[in-house]
């Protein structure tokens, strides 16, 4: 199917929920709200004319003034692709956990919540992933992180 | 132990005793020096190269050097790779555990100082000689076959020049 | 006396496979929950090697971060490589000269043959074989000649550029490149000779550690672990990029998606990369290596996402762009990442002997999945 009939597909089941986004490689991209967001990766994966198997990345992303979580899909079945993205309060940033549908994203989800100090609702799991143990020095991914081992590359002019 | 720990030095006062001394440097030295048993410990990129460096072009088998899994087997380590924060503690362990005499070779930029990874970088630990004493430093990201070889030789000199009566 | 096997006392325990095991292949730590011999549930532990490429990338030019990119995966730098400077190429519109794409899929492929051919050699030293990895690696000191004569190293490349490759590929190359390949194609029916069918092979790999489809997808398993399972999937034949669409070669799946199915996979792909090297060694043309860009590289504001089709999976970038020299945020998708997840669910109810070579077959090399 081409982008433009799965941007339609979408729009016409999710009205006023979404808008435009670009992600280039992997169109068609929305910007999602984040209270529907277990109900529309309901809809995409079970879906016949979509069905998106495969949850190809999940990142987060530190904007002046929000935080974004991206997700891209990919469906085996039909060869198409879509991505979307979501955004998150900077005081609170807090959204539901998609293990539940995309088992996949698990380890993801605990890689982002220990970078970025971003809370999953209902993670099976919430360990921290990457970071040693007993690490308390903050959010590392964060723009305006530092720590007492980070040395910043001077600039060489 | 105790009673055994002295005798080099007492035996070195006796006229002519040096001369059994320093026979005996030699020979423990020439034993030590010709089968060095390394520890399989690659961390990262370089224990590639440290692995081409045991197969068939470049040969360890030939300076008496074999690979052993257990630290307890072993007494040379070869750290071959970036140190991390979380990995510190494990190479302190594995160190402790090996057996006296024990020697460490660092193989990499990233353990001398940091490497690639000494700025901007929050997990790595820059430099593997805040953890454990280092014998030979090995620089290069990689280092080839060719500077690992020369640096297991240097290591091999520093052993011959060692004393008994400094193990006492 | 005489007791039945049935009556030997067992209790659960809990197993360390530590940081340092030979048969981990890196710095990946196992804890796991046992009964008498059979494992009943594991968790990895990861981030031993995590060396914080992301925050690195925030801090560095595109062409001063090319260099860390070889460091994702060392087996494999030349697709790192690749991955990253196409993706950079697409945001910014940037051509690239046919000569450059030919040298490109001659040296990626070349670099798939020695990443299969490391993961042959310690597959088969965890299984107590120990000459295919002798084997293996004098067929590795060969291509590590080839790459040395064009780019100076034998490890972490740093061989692509925004537009190109840095250097062209001196006039002794091609012949000896169409020499390796003749020299390699019956190498790999005495690796096939030594292993497929020696029944301590099959009966240590035959319907062990069987892998559905469904558990894959759900995952997100990719690569050849994934084309064990019977789906034929593959990026360079589904969704072409470079020059790929002009070479003619197959796509080995697996039927029962069990140890030996994923084993005959890479064995296969390693003599369709060997086809495709001959191929593009035919047909290269003559023309320029590099697309002059500007002085100070900025690409235009955007994002963009780009997956390639590495030797252990998928391997996808996420670049931001902000307009300025520096990238605003790189996120890296590594095929390991995922296919580690899918370990505790496909060796619950096996001995630990078999879990050793359930790992080895899924090839997971640990600076993949701690980035």
């Amino acid at each position: 199917m081409t982008p433009e009939d799965i941007k339609k597909i979408i729009t016409d089941r999710f009205p006023d929920k979404l808008k435009d986004a670009k992600i280039a490689g992997f169109e068609p991209s929305f910007i999602v709200e984040k209270d529907i967001l277990l109900e529309f990766c309901k809809y995409l994966r079970d879906s016949k004319e979509l069905s998106f198997d495969l949850l190809s990345c999940m990142s987060g992303a530190d904007y002046p003034d929000r935080f974004e979580m991206i997700y891209i899909f990919f469906s085996f079945t039909h060869r198409h692709k879509m991505s979307f993205k979501v955004h998150l309060s900077k005081e609170n940033p807090e959204i539901d956990s998609l293990t539940p549908v995309f088992p996949g994203a698990n380890w993801y989800e605990r890689e982002t919540a220990e970078l970025f100090g971003i809370k999953f609702k209902n993670h099976p799991d919430p360990r921290p992933l990457l970071l040693p143990e007993g690490w308390d020095e903050g959010y590392p991914l964060r723009k305006d992180w530092t720590g007492k081992d980070f040395i910043k590359m001077p600039d060489l002019k | 132990m105790g009673v055994m720990n002295k005798v080099p030095v007492y035996v070195e006062k006796l006229p002519g005793g040096a001369i059994i001394t320093a026979t005996l440097d030699d020979v423990l030295n020439y034993a030590r020096a010709s089968s060095m048993w390394y520890l399989l410990f690659g961390l990262a990129c370089c224990a590639v190269e440290l692995m081409a460096t045991g197969a068939s072009r470049y040969d360890f088998d030939r300076f008496g050097m074999f690979f052993r899994a257990s630290p307890r087997q072993s007494d040379l380590m070869i750290v071959a790779g970036t140190l991390t924060k979380k990995m510190a503690p494990r190479v302190k362990r594995l160190y402790d555990q090996m057996p006296e005499p024990k020697y460490v070779i660092a193989m990499g930029g990233c353990l001398i100082t940091g490497g690639p990874f000494h700025y901007d970088c929050y997990s790595v630990e820059k430099g593997v000689d805040h953890i454990i004493p280092v014998d030979v430093y090995i620089p290069g990201c990689p280092p080839r076959p060719e500077s690992l070889l020369e640096g297991c030789i240097k290591l091999q000199e520093k052993i011959k020049t060692q004393k008994i009566k400094d193990w006492a | 006396m005489n007791q039945e096997i049935s009556e030997i006392y067992t209790e659960e325990f809990f197993v360390n496979m530590g940081p340092q095991h030979p048969s981990t292949h890196g710095v990946l730590r196992l804890l796991l929950k046992m009964d008498g011999e059979v494992v009943l549930d594991m968790v990895p532990h990861i981030g031993y090697l995590h060396r914080s490429l992301e925050k690195i990338a925030e801090n560095r030019t595109y062409l001063q971060y090319i260099p860390y990119t070889d460091r994702i995966d060392y087996s494999c730098s030349m697709f790192c490589n690749q991955g990253f400077v196409m993706t950079v190429e697409k945001l910014a519109n940037v051509p690239v000269p046919e000569r450059a794409e030919y040298i490109r899929v001659i040296m990626v492929e070349l670099n798939r043959i020695a990443s299969h051919l490391i993961w042959l050699g310690t597959f088969s030293l965890d299984l107590g074989a120990i000459t295919p990895f002798l084997y293996c690696f004098r067929e590795r000191e060969k291509i590590m000649d080839l790459f040395e004569m064009t780019c100076g190293q034998r490890l972490t490349y740093n061989y692509m550029r925004i537009g190109g490759v840095s250097r062209d590929i001196t006039p002794e190359f091609i012949p000896l490149a169409k020499e390796f390949v003749k020299y390699f194609l019956p190498r790999v029916d005495e690796y096939e000779e030594i292993l497929t069918n020696n029944p301590i092979f099959l009966s240590r790999t035959k319907g062990v550690g069987i892998l559905d489809r469904k558990t894959a997808i759900e995952n997100g398993v990719t690569g050849p672990s994934l084309r064990g399972t019977g789906l034929k999937w593959d990026l360079r034949k589904e969704e072409p990029y470079s020059v790929y669409d002009r070479f003619d070669f197959e796509i080995p799946t697996g039927k029962a998606s069990d140890v030996w199915d994923r084993y005959m996979v890479r064995i296969s792909e390693m003599r369709e990369s060997a086809k495709i090297v001959q191929q593009a060694l035919e047909k290269i043309p003559e023309g320029p290596i590099k697309t002059k860009t500007a002085a100070v590289f900025k690409p235009p504001e955007g994002e963009i996402y780009l997956r390639i089709e590495a030797p252990r999976g998928e391997m996808g970038f996420y670049i931001v762009s902000d307009g300025s020299p520096k990238p605003y945020r790189v996120k890296i998708r590594t095929g390991s990442f995922s296919n580690l997840t899918v370990l505790p669910i496909i060796s619950r109810g096996w001995k630990i002997a078999d879990l050793v070579a359930i790992f080895g077959s899924l090839d997971v090399v640990l600076p993949e999945v701690d980035r």
